[in-house]
């Protein structure tokens, strides 16, 4: 029997209402799209396996809600987070001038001990619009990504699947390291069990 | 100790003994060894706050005989099916009678075998109940929580209950049981359907209906059997202890036992609790072990819980029976109550010799009864609010709350009439675990008491006025402890060593609790939604003890100044996020606390953030030019993200950005930002006219970049431009090439100049566009001398409007004729121009004029009339074949005919066509009744 441990990752993904979010995390997970808007209510999270390196891990996209009035009101939910998504949409310059709140929001909600170091990544969505109708340039983009500890940045078309997996393929690898850096801190005891027995619940392994 | 029963009363039953006593509602039946059947009507009075049973303070009561009869013989046990209307008795000699209700006659009997246990089933007549409340109450427990606002949303546990009853079915049974035998008749909708029989292992002891279609029996070799009458069929069941030594693979139910067993159905029927070897196995509906409910907040569940099987004196377990929402025990000299979730006391009276001789327990909802001998002992449960009272004055919180989950709220006497009866549960039962966390936080069991507190919404100052001193102190924001927030502390990792662990552990989980209780009460304060759904709870301002919104903001900065002093002892780095967000923190607590520990970064945050732009630039202004802490560039981005509203401001602190580095103000009014081009852009030149070269390149960014169409901005940077005209003619004829500029103005300011070349050169545009084509003309001609120009010029103008350039090429001509220029007059004719009448041309020009200088003129516009001619003569030529085969087509038509005879047919209706008909003739030669032609097609 194998002793092997499965890692779970716990990645959050935020932004503001119309983003694309769920689009995201539907067009990564299924490889889906629906032109259907659809406001997400509360969160809901959806699991995908992956192998990192030769690690199992399995990856859980917490999907939340855009809009204040469907946010969670329970903050647990941040907590024991790997890395924070924060998607915006390239065509909506609001939603672009509302990443720093979405982090900080995250940072507050989630408890996080080392606020610098925490991996975010930012996403904006929606690049396969005409090129007029683009309102935030990869320029603009990179220079806020910058100023806000270099964070990773991505362009992507959740509708045709534009860097979507090269995205989350970031995203996995640091919330590995993230989780990996906190495997052996017990600050964080109230987060969500992090480790499960992989092939055999419940077992020894002997 | 808590007072739920107390003993009241006793009934008295003359000189015979009871053999059997119960109770339906308010009706008494009990026989009596004489074989007689009394029916009374229940003494439903009682109050008392006895603790002791004393017999000689008990209160004799009359019962109120309604009907008496004779049986057969002596009855064991009676049970009642009220929708058939049956009384049935099992009978001393081992027979079952069944009688009318309504007169008490006998109907029917059965004797085919020694009976020794009866049991029934029936579905409860909801009507008959209208004037009782259920007081069991599941509603909190099985509250669906996927109501997505509120926790993680997402159900990480869906552990439902359910009930074993799930449904009407109109069934109703009576099973008679004799030793191993097992007879079930079967009624559906009061109608005798049929009889199950089963033989089993051994001799039944307890037999339990779990609902109208399975049964459950023990029996006493230890199997516990489910009967399943749906299927007709008979399983055991297993069941394994989680806690056993590894090995013990055998059922519990395994060995055969003589202690007392019990079965019966708890927890709002929702729990099938086995009571064997005085242990209280509670299973599931699915029969299995209830391992851990999520909702319970009665943090000590216990399953299997035991109880002892002798008291403190050391005498013998008797009864054991469920009142809910507790289970009673009776033993020999005492009788306990206790709690189902864990088994705790909550009561204990001590008895008499008297509790030797009872025979059985029996209870309504309100009273307990103890059978003994000829008397029957009434006791009454007290109310639930004074049970909550009691369990709130000893602190016995868990008890409150294992009540209150398990009641219906309608029970409570003081309940408001404006909630509803799950948001009455929920504030008691908040109030209780409110309590509780309390008592957690008294023990210095911080952590389980800030968990309740976050769950049950708990008011800040709860928590806050009830931490330990050492932790007040610190968050008090006086302890010498703040300079770890300075600078230095957010680059390094190192905890201060004066801080305690236990302390630094506290603080986290406080902030854990200010987090969750600043995002509850921020929506809130959002006058969209000034309620919301916690749970399944509606939660309001109300909650937080206020409907005002100014004392919600005062709670909000409590948190948020707790939070953020938490923060600078814990972790500084979260400071930045906190002041970042929309904050409710004191002003000028944050300012004091932030400057004294250097915080600028997280103070100029802060500023922005409450929209203090005076104060955040004015500190900028300190640490960017005058102690250099910062670069300018940190003040100029501050700048950056200010708009129109704080144009002053801007203009205020820019003034030094700009004389320390020009190329600021690209970064300050040139930004491609919507803040930057929100800016009045007249105020923002007028504020750069002490730069006028920083007014070109704003102006030539407003019109190139932006390409603002106002015109008083490009005649601005013309004017700016004739400051020098000869460098900038180039830049002058880019704006002239837009044409949005006044050439008035600009004609105003080039007269005002010298009339250098490039002035004149200047002037020609503006003049054109004001159709002052002669001006330009002479200036072309008499003042630059530059006739290919003024060609140039009229050709220009012939494109656009060919008249206007006719006309402007002949004043030309005679403006070149009346200064005898005859050589410029050649050079036109010569060019190729196409568009002059040559006739027009020579008329003009004078008889003196040589012939041979025209020569070229004249060749070139002969062979152009003559190529028009041959035009024109071929054009004649085709009109002329198209007339012949016009004057064809019209020959053809006038003699196109038609022949009708006898035999000819309208085609549309097929009909021969009659002498007087009335017919229509169309061009393709079909001819039809004129009847017809409309439907031709």
């Amino acid at each position: 029997m194998s002793t092997r441990k499965k890692t779970i990752l716990k990645v959050i993904i935020l932004g503001d209402s119309g983003v694309g979010k769920t689009s995201l995390m539907q067009q990564f997970i299924n490889g889906k799209f629906s032109q259907q808007y659809k406001a997400t209510i509360g969160a809901d999270f959806l699991p995908k396996d992956l192998v990192i390196d030769d690690k199992q891990v399995t990856m859980q996209i917490w999907d939340t809600a855009g809009q204040e009035r469907f946010q969670s009101l329970g903050v647990a939910f941040y907590r024991g987070s790997d890395c924070c998504v924060l998607v915006y949409d390239v065509t909506n310059t609001k939603s672009f001038e509302n990443l720093q709140s979405w982090k900080d929001e995250f940072l507050i909600q989630a408890n996080i001990k080392d606020p610098d170091n925490f991996p975010f990544v930012v996403i904006g969505n929606k690049i396969d619009v005409e090129e007029n109708k683009r309102l935030v340039s990869s320029k603009k983009a990179q220079s806020l990504c910058a100023s806000m500890g270099n964070l990773p940045y991505f362009e992507t078309s959740a509708k045709e699947a534009v860097n979507v997996e090269q995205a989350f393929d970031v995203v996995a690898r640091n919330a590995l390291q993230q989780e990996e850096s906190l495997e052996f801190s017990d600050d964080y005891t109230d987060a969500v069990n992090i480790h499960v027995d992989g092939d055999s619940y419940g077992s020894c392994g002997c | 100790m808590v007072l739920v029963v107390s003993p009241y009363s006793y009934f008295e039953f003359g000189s015979h003994n009871i053999s059997t006593f119960e109770v339906f509602g308010n009706i008494v039946y009990v026989g009596l060894y004489d074989g007689s059947l009394d029916v009374c009507q229940l003494p439903t009075g009682g109050e008392t706050q006895m603790t002791q049973f004393d017999e000689s303070k008990l209160v004799l009561e009359d019962l109120n005989v309604v009907a008496r009869t004779k049986l057969s013989c002596r009855a064991m046990q009676l049970e009642l099916i009220p929708n058939l209307g049956y009384l049935v008795a099992l009978l001393e000699n081992q027979t079952v009678e069944i009688y009318s209700l309504n007169d008490y006659q006998f109907i029917d009997k059965f004797d085919e075998a020694r009976f020794n246990l009866i049991k029934t089933w029936y579905e409860d007549d909801k009507e008959l109940q209208l004037d009782q409340i259920n007081e069991e109450d599941n509603d909190y427990i099985t509250v669906d929580d996927n109501d997505s606002i509120s926790l993680a949303t997402t159900a990480l546990e869906t552990i439902r209950t359910k009930k074993f009853v799930t449904s009407v079915t109109g069934n109703s049974y009576l099973c008679l049981i004799s030793k191993r035998n097992i007879a079930v008749m079967k009624w559906h909708d009061n109608q005798y359907e049929r009889k199950y029989e089963y033989k089993l292992n051994d001799k039944i002891q307890v037999v339990e209906f779990l609902n109208s279609d399975g049964l459950i029996v023990a029996l006493k070799n230890g199997d516990i059997l489910k009967i399943d009458l749906a299927h007709d069929s008979v399983s055991t069941i297993q069941i394994q202890f989680l806690n056993q030594p590894t090995g013990f693979s055998k059922s519990f139910f395994f060995s055969p036992s003589d202690s007392l067993l019990e079965i019966f159905k708890a927890n709002n029927d929702q729990q099938l609790i086995i009571m064997k070897d005085y242990n209280l196995i509670k299973l599931n509906s699915d029969l299995e072990l209830v391992v851990y409910r999520r909702h319970t907040h009665s943090i000590d569940f216990k399953n299997p819980v035991l109880v002892p099987s002798h008291n403190q004196s050391g005498k013998k377990l008797r009864f054991l029976k469920y009142w809910f929402p507790y289970v009673v025990l009776v033993y020999i000299n005492s009788l306990e109550i206790r709690n189902l979730e864990n088994g705790s006391v909550v009561q204990q009276l001590q008895g008499t010799s008297t509790f030797s001789g009872i025979t059985s327990i029996k209870f309504t909802p309100k009273f307990l009864f103890l059978i003994c001998n000829s008397t029957v002992y009434k006791l009454v449960k007290t109310t639930y609010d004074s049970q909550l009272a009691e369990f709130e004055k000893s602190k016995d919180y868990n008890n409150a709350i294992n009540l209150i989950e398990k009641l219906n709220p309608l029970a409570f006497e003081d309940i408001s009439e404006d909630h509803s009866s799950r948001q009455i549960k929920f504030t008691r039962l908040r109030q209780f675990e409110l309590l509780k966390g309390l008592e957690y936080l008294k023990s210095e069991n911080y952590e389980t008491g800030i968990k309740l507190f976050v769950e049950f919404l708990a008011p800040p100052e709860l928590l806050l006025d009830n931490l330990p001193e050492s932790v007040k102190t610190l968050l008090s924001g006086n302890s010498s402890l703040k300079h770890a927030a300075s600078k230095e502390s957010l680059k390094s990792d190192k905890e201060p060593e004066t801080k305690t662990n236990q302390d630094i552990k506290i603080i986290n989980q406080v902030i854990s609790f200010l987090t969750d209780a600043r995002r509850k009460l921020t929506r809130l304060l959002d006058p969209d939604s000034p309620r919301f759904l916690w749970h399944g709870f509606l939660i309001s301002r109300e909650l937080y003890g206020s409907k005002d919104i100014s004392k919600l903001e005062q709670k909000l900065q409590t948190v948020d100044d707790c939070l953020f002093q938490c923060y600078l002892i814990t972790n500084p780095r979260m400071v930045g996020p906190l002041l970042r967000i929309s904050n409710y923190c004191s002003f000028d607590r944050i300012e004091k606390n932030c400057l004294e520990l250097k915080l600028y970064t997280e103070l100029i945050d802060f500023y922005y953030c409450r929209s203090r732009h005076d104060k955040a630039l004015e500190l900028l202004e300190k640490l960017c030019i005058s102690e250099h802490v910062f670069e300018p560039e940190f003040m100029v981005k501050y700048i950056q993200k200010l708009g129109q509203p704080q144009l002053d401001l801007i203009f205020k602190y820019s003034e030094k950005l700009i004389s320390l580095d020009q190329t600021n103000v690209e970064s300050i009014f040139m930004d491609d930002s919507i803040e930057c081009e929100s800016l009045n852009k007249q105020q923002v030149l007028d504020f750069l006219n002490k730069w006028p070269s920083l007014q070109v390149r704003y102006l030539r960014y407003l019109i190139f970049d932006l390409g603002e169409t106002n015109i008083k901005f490009p005649n601005k940077l013309i004017e700016l431009y004739l400051q020098d005209p000869a460098k900038n003619q180039a830049h002058i004829n880019q704006i002239y090439s837009l044409n949005n500029y006044n050439p008035s103005f600009v004609l105003k300011k080039l007269n005002s100049l010298k009339q250098s070349p490039v002035v004149l050169e200047l002037m020609i545009l503006p003049l054109g566009k004001l159709n002052k084509h002669k001006e330009v003309l002479e200036i072309l001609v008499h003042r630059l001398n530059d006739i290919e120009k003024a060609l140039n010029y009229c050709r220009a103008v012939h494109s656009s409007s060919q008249e206007t350039g006719i006309k402007l090429t002949y004043m030309l001509l005679d403006m070149l004729l009346s200064s005898n220029d005859y050589d410029s007059v050649f050079q036109i004719l010569d060019s190729g121009i196409t568009y002059l009448d040559p006739v027009e041309v020579l008329e003009k020009l004078p008889r003196s004029l040589q012939l041979g200088r025209l020569e070229g003129y004249l060749e070139s516009n002969i062979r152009n009339i003559m190529s028009d001619l041959r035009s024109d003569i071929i054009k004649s030529e085709l009109l002329k074949v198209q007339l012949i085969n016009l004057k064809y087509e019209k020959l053809l038509s006038d003699t196109a005919h038609v022949r009708i005879d006898a035999s000819s047919k309208c085609v549309v209706c097929d009909k021969n066509f009659a002498a007087s008909s009335i017919l229509s003739f169309f061009p393709d030669g079909s001819v039809v009744h004129y009847s017809c032609s409309k439907y031709r097609n």
